[in-house]
C-alpha cells in the first residue's frame, strides 16, 4: 500500500502532467498553420474566423445561390486567393492537400469536409485555360 | 442547434411540402440588397436559321466554360448544351439548334424536387443547388427537354466559378457567375464572335432589349409549347 504522502506526490504529479499536455493543446503550440500569402489581415479578427469561418461560408453559400450575391468578402474563392501556397515551381498547392491551410486545422480536429469534391481548391485552374 | 436555427429548418422542411410556393418566398427573402431582380427575367432567342448544320461553337464555348469534359460516353457525359437535328418528314426541310435548359417558368423539375435544390431564381433563371441535391434525379424524369446531367463519378479540375461534384445534377444555369456581373452566357459570347449572331441574350421583361426588340419581331416558338411552360428560350426558324 501507499503512504498517504506518496498519494499525494503521484496526484500531483499526474495533474501537473495532465495540465501541461493540455496546455499543449490549447495552444497548438506543435502545429504550424501556414500563414496568409496575401492580405494584411483577414475578412474578420482571427479569432472570429478560428470560431466562425464555417457559419460565414453557409450564409454566404445561399446569398450567391439564391439572391446571385457575388462580393468577394466571404466567399470561398475569396478565402482560397489570400490562403492558397504556390511551390517552388509557382504552381498553387490545393488549399485542402496536406500541411496547407484548411486541412492543416480539419486533420487535427478530425473534420472530413466534402467542400472541395466540388469547388476547386485553388484559385486558378488549368483546365480553364487548355482546351 | 439552437430553438432559433430549429424554427428555421422546421420551416424549411415544412415550406418543401409546397414546392412551387416555397422557392418563390426563399428567393424572395434571401433577396434583401441582392443583384437578382423580380422585374427582370433573363431569357434566350434561338435563330435556327443562323445555326449552321454541324456547328458546335456554343457547346463548345459551354463546355470550356464550365470545364465539362467528357469520359468518351455519350449516354452519361455531361452536357449543358446539345445540338439537336431536326428533319420535317412532310417536306424534308432540316434544321439544326442548340437545345439546353430552357428556363420554364412552371418548371416541372421544380415541381418534382423532394428537396427544394431544384428552384427558379427570382430573375427567372433554373438552377440546382447541389448543396442540397440529393442526387435522387427525379428532375432529369420531368423534364421534357433531357436538359440536366448526373455527375456518376469523382471528378477533378473543376474551374472555380462551376463547382461540380459526384451525386448530384446540372444543367445550364444561363452561366449565372457572368450574368450576375452584368456579362452574357458564354455560348452567347461565342456565337456572337464567330459572326453568327444566332444566340441573343436578355431580359424578356424589358421592352427596349434586344431579345424583346427581337422576340416582337421574328415569329417564334416554344418546344413542346403544348405543355404551357412559359419557356425562357425561344426558338426561331424551326
Ligand atoms: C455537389 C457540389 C458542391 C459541394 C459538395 C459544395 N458546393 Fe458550394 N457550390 C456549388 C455550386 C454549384 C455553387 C454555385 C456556384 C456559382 O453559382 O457560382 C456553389 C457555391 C458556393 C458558394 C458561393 C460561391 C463562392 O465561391 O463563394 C459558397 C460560399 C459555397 N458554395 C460553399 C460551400 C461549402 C462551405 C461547402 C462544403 C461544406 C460546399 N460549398 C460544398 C457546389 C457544391
Ligand atoms: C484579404 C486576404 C484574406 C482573405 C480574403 C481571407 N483571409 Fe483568412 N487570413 C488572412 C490573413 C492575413 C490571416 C492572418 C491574420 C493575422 O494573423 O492577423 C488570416 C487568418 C485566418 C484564420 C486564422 C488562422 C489562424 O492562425 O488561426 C482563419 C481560420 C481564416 N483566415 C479563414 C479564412 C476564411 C474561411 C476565409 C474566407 C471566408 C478567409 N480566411 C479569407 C487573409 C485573408
Ligand atoms: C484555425 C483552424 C482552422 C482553419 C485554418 C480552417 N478551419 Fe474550417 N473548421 C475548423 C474547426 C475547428 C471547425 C469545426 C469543427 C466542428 O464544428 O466540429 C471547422 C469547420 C469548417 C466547416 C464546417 C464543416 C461542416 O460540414 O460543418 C467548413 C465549411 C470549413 N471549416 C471551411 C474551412 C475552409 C474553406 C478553410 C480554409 C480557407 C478552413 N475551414 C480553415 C478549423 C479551421
Amino acid at each position: 500500500m501507499y503512504t498517504r504522502r506518496q498519494c499525494l506526490l503521484i496526484g500531483i504529479g499526474l495533474g501537473l502532467i495532465t495540465i501541461s499536455m493540455a496546455s499543449d493543446k490549447l495552444t497548438g503550440s506543435h502545429r504550424t498553420i501556414p500563414g496568409a500569402v496575401q492580405g494584411e489581415s483577414c475578412v474578420g479578427p482571427v479569432e472570429v474566423m478560428r470560431r466562425e469561418h464555417m457559419t460565414m461560408l453557409f450564409h454566404q453559400r445561399d446569398r450567391t445561390m439564391y439572391a446571385g450575391q457575388r462580393d468577394a468578402e466571404h466567399s470561398l474563392t475569396g478565402c482560397l486567393s489570400c490562403h492558397t501556397r504556390k511551390n517552388v515551381r509557382g504552381e498553387y498547392i490545393p488549399v485542402n492537400a496536406p500541411g496547407e491551410f484548411c486541412e492543416e486545422c480539419h486533420a487535427y480536429t478530425a473534420l472530413k469536409m466534402d467542400c472541395f469534391e466540388c469547388h476547386a481548391a485553388t484559385p486558378g485552374n488549368a483546365v480553364a485555360s487548355t482546351q | 442547434m439552437n430553438r432559433r436555427k430549429m424554427l428555421k429548418a422546421g420551416g424549411a422542411a415544412f415550406l418543401a411540402l409546397a414546392p412551387g410556393v416555397r422557392l418563390v418566398d426563399l428567393a424572395v427573402a434571401a433577396s434583401k440588397g441582392g443583384s437578382t431582380d423580380h422585374l427582370v427575367r433573363w431569357g434566350m432567342l434561338v435563330d435556327a436559321t443562323k445555326c449552321a448544320r454541324g456547328c458546335t461553337d456554343c457547346v463548345d464555348a459551354c463546355n470550356q466554360e464550365h470545364g465539362l469534359y467528357g469520359k468518351g460516353r455519350a449516354e452519361t457525359d455531361a452536357q449543358y448544351i446539345r445540338v439537336v437535328d431536326l428533319q420535317d418528314k412532310a417536306t424534308g426541310k432540316t434544321s439544326s439548334l442548340p437545345v439546353m435548359c430552357q428556363h420554364c417558368e412552371t418548371a416541372p423539375c421544380v415541381d418534382v424536387c423532394p428537396t427544394g435544390a431544384s428552384f427558379r431564381r427570382q430573375d427567372g433563371v433554373v438552377l440546382v443547388d447541389k448543396h442540397t441535391c440529393i442526387g435522387c434525379r427525379y428532375c432529369m424524369l420531368a423534364c421534357p427537354y433531357k436538359a440536366r446531367s448526373f455527375i456518376h463519378e469523382n471528378l477533378t479540375d473543376q474551374v472555380p466559378h462551376t463547382p461540380r461534384g459526384k451525386g448530384t445534377v446540372e444543367s445550364c444555369n444561363f452561366c449565372t457567375h457572368r450574368v450576375d456581373r452584368g456579362g452574357t452566357p458564354a455560348c452567347v459570347e461565342a456565337c456572337e464572335s464567330k459572326d453568327h449572331r444566332a444566340l441573343v441574350f436578355g431580359d424578356m421583361n424589358d421592352p427596349d432589349s434586344e431579345l424583346s426588340r427581337q422576340l416582337k419581331e421574328k415569329s417564334t416558338t416554344q418546344i413542346r409549347s403544348d405543355l404551357n411552360l412559359n419557356t425562357g428560350v425561344r426558338y426561331h426558324g424551326v
